[in-house]
C-alpha cells in the first residue's frame, strides 16, 4: 500500500478548514465581524437638559442635514452606529425600519450618523434595502458631530447611541448602549412615548 | 514530524469546531428543547397546544410533520421573504395538507415585542414564537436567517422529532418549496 506523504494530509486539512470558516463567514452575510469589544470607551459631554450641539452633516442623498432644521417641527432620534457593514449596525438600522410608523406616530425621525464616509454608507444602506431616514456622514472633521456628543471612542468610530432631542432642540434622553449589543426598540418606543406625555 | 503531527491534530480539532457551526443532519434527531408558546391564541390552538401553556417542544406539535422557520425581525431577507412565508403557510392550510405539516416560525433573538410589530407589519398569520436569549439558534448551530428545519414527529409518546431537510437562506418560491417539503415527507 502506498503511504501518504504526511504534506498532502497537511495540505487536505488546511483546505477543508478554510473550506469551515468560509461558510461560518457566509452566516453573518458577507458582513465583517469585529469580534467582541470594550462595551463602551468615551465619556459623553452632554446631558438630559441640554441644548443639543448643532451640527451640518452630508447626507447620502447627496444634501445636507443640519439639526436644528427640525427644531419646531419633528422630534429627532440621533442614532450614532459604530460601523457600516458589521452584524449588529446591520440590524439596528433595520428596526428603525420596522418601527416606522411607531416612531412617525411620536412625530418623530430617526437621523443616522457614523465616522463611515458617504460612498460606504450609501453602498451599506442599500445592501439593506435602504432605510427611511437620512443618513449622515461624520467622516471629516473626523468624528467631530461624535467627539461635540462625547461619544467618540478610541478607535475613531462612534458609540452605539441613542439621544432623544425634542422639538424645541433640547436633549430628552440618552443611552449609550453596549457596543457588542442591538438596543431595544421597544425601550426607544417607550421614551418616545414619554416624551410626548410631558408636552 | 511530531510538529506536522501537532499541526494537522491541532487542525482537525479547528475543523470540527467550524463544522459544529452547521445546522443539525439530516436524520439526526431535533434538539430537545422547550419554545415560548406562540405569540397568540390562535397560533396555539392551530399547533394544538393545551390552553394557557408557556411553553412547548416540537413533540407536542399536533401533526406529523412540523416545518419550522428560524428568522430574525431585522434581517433583511426575512423582511423580503415575509409574503411568500405567508402565501407558504397559507398554501399548507390547503385540505391536501391541513393536519399533516405544521408550520411555526421562531424569532432569533427577538422578543414578543419584535415579533408583534413584524406580524403586523407583514399581516403575518402563522404562529411564532421567540428566542429572546439565542438558545434554540445556538442548538441548531447558529445559523443564518432564515432558516428552515422539517421534522417528523415520533409515533410514540416520549420520543424524538427527526430532522427530515434543512436549509439556510431563502426559499425561490412558495409553490416550489412546498413540493420540495412533500418530496422530503414521503421519503
Amino acid at each position: 500500500m502506498r503511504r501518504i506523504p504526511p504534506g498532502a494530509v497537511l495540505s487536505v486539512m488546511m483546505l477543508l478548514l478554510l473550506a469551515g470558516v468560509c461558510a461560518a463567514q457566509t452566516e453573518l452575510g458577507g458582513l465583517f465581524d469585529p469580534g467582541a469589544l470594550k462595551p463602551t470607551d468615551s465619556v459623553l459631554k452632554v446631558k438630559v437638559g441640554d441644548v443639543a450641539p448643532d451640527f451640518t452633516l452630508p447626507a447620502i442623498t447627496g444634501e445636507k442635514v443640519t439639526l436644528s432644521n427640525f427644531r419646531g417641527r419633528k422630534n429627532v432620534i440621533l442614532s450614532f452606529v459604530p460601523a457600516a457593514f458589521t452584524p449588529v449596525c446591520s440590524e439596528q438600522w433595520p428596526a428603525y425600519n420596522l418601527g416606522r410608523e411607531l416612531i412617525e406616530a411620536q412625530d418623530a425621525v430617526v437621523i443616522g450618523i457614523s465616522t463611515d464616509n458617504t460612498p460606504a454608507q450609501f453602498t451599506w444602506c442599500r445592501s439593506m434595502g435602504g432605510v427611511w431616514f437620512p443618513v449622515v456622514s461624520d467622516f471629516f472633521p473626523h468624528g467631530a458631530t461624535a467627539k461635540a456628543y462625547g461619544v467618540l471612542r478610541g478607535e475613531g468610530v462612534s458609540e452605539r447611541a441613542e439621544i432623544i432631542v425634542d422639538k424645541k432642540g433640547v436633549i430628552r434622553w440618552i443611552k449609550v448602549h453596549d457596543i457588542n449589543e442591538r438596543p431595544n426598540l421597544e425601550i426607544l418606543v417607550n421614551e418616545l412615548g414619554r416624551l410626548e406625555g410631558k408636552d | 514530524m511530531s510538529r506536522l503531527l501537532a499541526c494537522t491534530t491541532l487542525l482537525a480539532v479547528l475543523l470540527l469546531a467550524a463544522s459544529a457551526l452547521a445546522l443539525p443532519k439530516e436524520g439526526q434527531p431535533f434538539p430537545d428543547t422547550r419554545l415560548a408558546a406562540p405569540d397568540t391564541q390562535a397560533g396555539a390552538d392551530y399547533l394544538g397546544l393545551p390552553k394557557g401553556a408557556a411553553s412547548f417542544r416540537i413533540q407536542d406539535v399536533a401533526a406529523p410533520y412540523v416545518l419550522i422557520q428560524l428568522f430574525n425581525v431585522y434581517c433583511m431577507h426575512c423582511m423580503a421573504e415575509a409574503p411568500d412565508m405567508e402565501r407558504l403557510f397559507r398554501a399548507v392550510g390547503g385540505k391536501e395538507m391541513a393536519g399533516k405539516l405544521k408550520i411555526l416560525a421562531v424569532g432569533m433573538g427577538n422578543t414578543p415585542f419584535e415579533v408583534k410589530l413584524f406580524r403586523e407589519k407583514y399581516a403575518l398569520t402563522m404562529p411564532m414564537s421567540t428566542d429572546k436569549d439565542y438558545v434554540m439558534h445556538s442548538l441548531m448551530g447558529s445559523p443564518g436567517t432564515p432558516s428552515y428545519v422539517l421534522v417528523r414527529n415520533p409515533g410514540v409518546k416520549g420520543g424524538a422529532a427527526t430532522v427530515l431537510f434543512v436549509q439556510e437562506g431563502r426559499f425561490e418560491s412558495p409553490e416550489k418549496f412546498l413540493d420540495l417539503l412533500k418530496s422530503r415527507m414521503k421519503e
